[in-house]
C-alpha cells in the first residue's frame, strides 16, 4: 500500500479533476459534490484515456418515456466508446470494470509527520504541473512550480489517494 | 418423380415433425370477399372499377416465379395458393404438415381510402375463416389490418383476434413509419391484449420510395431490400423499447431470409455499450432481448459454401430463433437441406417444428 498526497482539497473544485502519475501510472481524481473519487486513467475496453470523458448521473428507464436520473450516483463516461463507468467502484454498465482507488480527505496536522517519516509520499511538483493540462475544470496555475514549494500545512486539508503495492519514488 | 424431387428440397429430406409457419394464401378475385362486404362497398367496388390493390404489382410481379414457382401454377389459369384443395394437394399432404400458418398479403397498405381499406381488411379476415380455418384443423392464420391506420388496426384485432385459428396479426415490411414508433401503440397494445404474434411479412408500403433512400429501379432491388428492411425495423422495435412495454410480446419475422441475423445482433450490441443512454429501458445486450422475442422462418436461405454458411448460422447465437416456413408458392426456395445439414439433429428438431409450436403455442 502507498499513499500519496496528491493536492489541497481546494485545488479541486466541485466537478473537477486533477490527472497525476503515480507510481508510473496516469490517475484520475475527481471531485463531485464533496465526493472525492480516484480512476486509473486507462478504459479496460480499448485502453482511451478514460479519465478524460465527461461526469454523468445514472439514467435508468423502466419503460420508453419514464425515466430515473440519479445523480447521487456519478458515472464517467469513456471519450472514445461511451462505456460508463461507475466513479466509485470501477464498475461499467455492462460487463468490463475501471480500475478505483481509494480517496481520503486528510488535515495536514495528521498528514505533516506521515510525509515527514516517508509513509505519504508529498505532493509532486511535476504532477501538478500535468495536473492542469487540458482539464479547464481544475482551477490549478501551470508552473513553473519551486522545489520545496508543497510543505504541508497543518490549516490544509489534502487529497490523499491509495495505490496497492510499494511507492516507487 | 420430379415433383416429388422438389417437394424433397422443400424439407429437405426431412421425415420428422413438421410445422410450415409460412403458407401464402391469395385472394384471387375481389369477388371472393363480396359475402363479406356492406352493401356500400360492394356497390362502390363497380362505382370505381375496384379489382384489387395496385401494390401488390410491385411486391409480387403476377408473372415472376418468385410470386409462383411454375411447379405449383394451377394449369387451367386460377390464381396460385387461392384454395384449400390445392395448398392440401401441394403442401399439407406431401410435406406431412402438422400445422400450417397461412399468410394473406393482398397489398392493403397502399389504399388509400381509409374506410375500405378497413372494410376490405375484415371481409379478407372473414374469408380467412369461412373458406380456410373453419375446414382444416391442421390450419392457423395471420389476420390482416388496414396497416397504414393504427386505430383501425387495433379495431379490427379487438374483432376477429378471439377467433382460436388467429395465431398471429401480419404487419407488411414495408411501412410508412418504423413500427417501433409511439404513433403504433394502438396497434400493438392491441396484439399484447389478444396475445397474438406480430408476424412482419415481407410486402407492404412506405409514405414515400420504395427503398429507405429512394425509389428502386427494378423488382430485384425491391425485393433484396427486404433485408435492410428488416433490420431497420427489428432496430426499431427494440430502440424504442417494444420489449419493455410489452414483455410477453413475440414477433415473428417472415420472407426476409436471416443470413443478416449474426452481424446486425453484433453490430447493436457493439453500439448500445455506448450509446445505451439515449435509450435508457433498453437495459441489456440487445442481442438478448431479440433472441428472447423474435422468431425469423428461413426462406429466402441464402446459403452459400457450407463452410461459410454454418458460421453464418452458429452467430445468430441460438437454435430457437428458426422456423420453418416453405413459403409456398413462392419460388425463391433453396434446398431445405443446404440449412439442416449445417445443424444439429436437436437444431433441425427445433427448427422443423418446435421453435413454431412455442412461437405460436400450437
Ligand atoms: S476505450 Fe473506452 S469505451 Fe472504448
Amino acid at each position: 500500500m502507498a499513499r500519496h498526497v496528491v493536492g489541497r482539497v481546494s485545488d479541486i473544485p466541485d466537478g473537477g479533476r486533477l490527472l497525476v502519475d503515480l507510481q508510473g501510472h496516469s490517475v484520475g481524481i475527481f471531485h463531485v459534490r464533496g465526493r472525492y473519487y480516484a480512476l486509473l486513467n486507462r478504459c479496460p475496453h480499448m485502453g482511451a484515456e478514460l479519465c478524460r470523458g465527461s461526469i454523468l448521473g445514472r439514467l435508468d428507464a423502466a419503460v420508453p418515456g419514464e425515466f430515473s436520473y440519479d445523480d447521487s450516483r456519478s458515472l464517467l463516461r469513456c471519450p472514445w466508446h461511451g462505456w460508463e463507468y461507475d466513479l466509485e467502484t470501477g464498475q461499467s454498465y455492462f460487463d468490463s470494470r475501471a480500475r478505483s482507488y481509494p480517496v481520503d480527505v486528510e488535515g495536514g496536522e495528521a498528514l505533516r509527520p506521515q510525509v515527514e517519516d516517508g509513509s505519504a509520499a508529498p505532493i509532486d511538483e511535476a504532477n501538478h504541473a500535468q495536473a492542469a493540462v487540458g482539464l479547464p475544470s481544475a482551477r490549478l496555475q501551470p508552473g513553473p512550480y519551486v522545489a520545496e514549494t508543497y510543505p504541508i500545512e497543518i490549516e490544509d486539508d489534502y487529497v490523499v489517494v491509495t495505490l496497492p503495492g510499494p511507492a516507487r519514488r | 418423380m420430379e415433383l416429388a424431387l422438389e417437394q424433397g428440397t422443400v424439407t429437405g429430406g426431412w421425415t420428422g415433425d413438421v410445422v410450415d409457419v409460412d403458407v401464402h394464401v391469395n385472394v384471387p378475385s375481389v369477388d371472393v370477399l363480396r359475402p363479406y362486404l356492406a352493401p356500400q362497398w360492394l356497390e362502390w367496388i363497380g362505382e370505381i372499377g375496384f379489382s384489387a390493390p395496385p401494390s401488390l404489382v410491385t411486391k409480387y410481379p403476377a408473372g415472376s416465379s418468385i410470386t409462383c414457382a411454375p411447379r405449383w401454377l394451377p394449369a387451367d389459369g386460377r390464381a396460385p395458393s387461392s384454395e384449400l384443395s390445392v395448398v392440401r394437394e401441394h403442401v399439407l399432404e406431401p410435406l406431412g404438415v402438422e400445422r400450417a400458418v397461412l399468410n394473406c398479403y393482398w397489398g392493403l397498405d397502399c389504399m388509400r381510402n381509409p374506410d375500405f381499406a378497413a372494410a376490405l381488411a375484415s371481409a379478407v379476415n372473414d374469408w380467412l375463416i369461412e373458406e380456410w380455418l373453419e375446414h382444416d384443423d391442421r390450419l392457423r392464420a395471420s389476420l390482416i389490418v388496414p396497416a397504414h391506420d393504427p386505430a383501425a388496426a387495433a379495431r379490427e384485432i379487438d374483432r376477429v383476434g378471439g377467433h382460436p385459428g388467429f395465431v398471429q396479426v401480419f404487419l407488411p415490411l414495408w411501412s410508412p413509419m418504423p413500427y417501433g414508433n409511439r404513433t403504433w401503440l394502438p396497434l400493438w397494445e392491441a396484439i399484447d391484449r389478444r396475445g397474438l404474434v406480430a408476424g412482419i411479412h415481407y410486402g407492404g408500403s412506405s409514405q414515400g420510395p420504395t427503398t429507405t433512400t429512394g425509389w428502386a429501379t427494378w423488382f430485384l432491388e425491391e425485393h433484396a431490400s427486404a433485408v435492410p428492411m428488416a433490420w431497420q425495423q427489428l432496430t426499431s422495435l427494440l430502440g424504442e423499447g417494444l420489449f419493455q412495454r410489452f414483455p410477453q410480446l413475440r414477433v415473428s419475422l417472415l420472407e426476409t431470409g436471416f443470413t443478416w441475423l449474426g452481424p446486425l445482433l453484433w453490430r447493436l450490441d457493439k453500439e448500445w455499450k455506448g450509446l445505451r443512454r439515449e435509450v435508457p429501458w433498453v437495459d441489456r445486450l440487445p442481442s438478448e432481448i431479440l433472441r428472447e422475442h423474435v422468431r425469423i422462418s428461413i426462406q429466402p436461405i441464402g446459403a452459400g459454401p457450407a463452410e461459410d454458411f454454418r458460421r453464418v448460422v452458429d452467430w445468430m447465437g441460438s437454435d430457437e430463433v428458426l422456423m420453418f416456413g416453405s413459403d409456398y408458392p413462392h419460388g425463391h426456395t433453396q434446398d431445405v437441406g443446404r440449412l439442416l445439414e449445417v445443424l444439429s439433429p436437436s437444431a433441425c428438431a427445433r427448427l422443423m417444428a418446435d421453435n413454431a409450436r412455442a412461437q405460436y403455442s400450437l
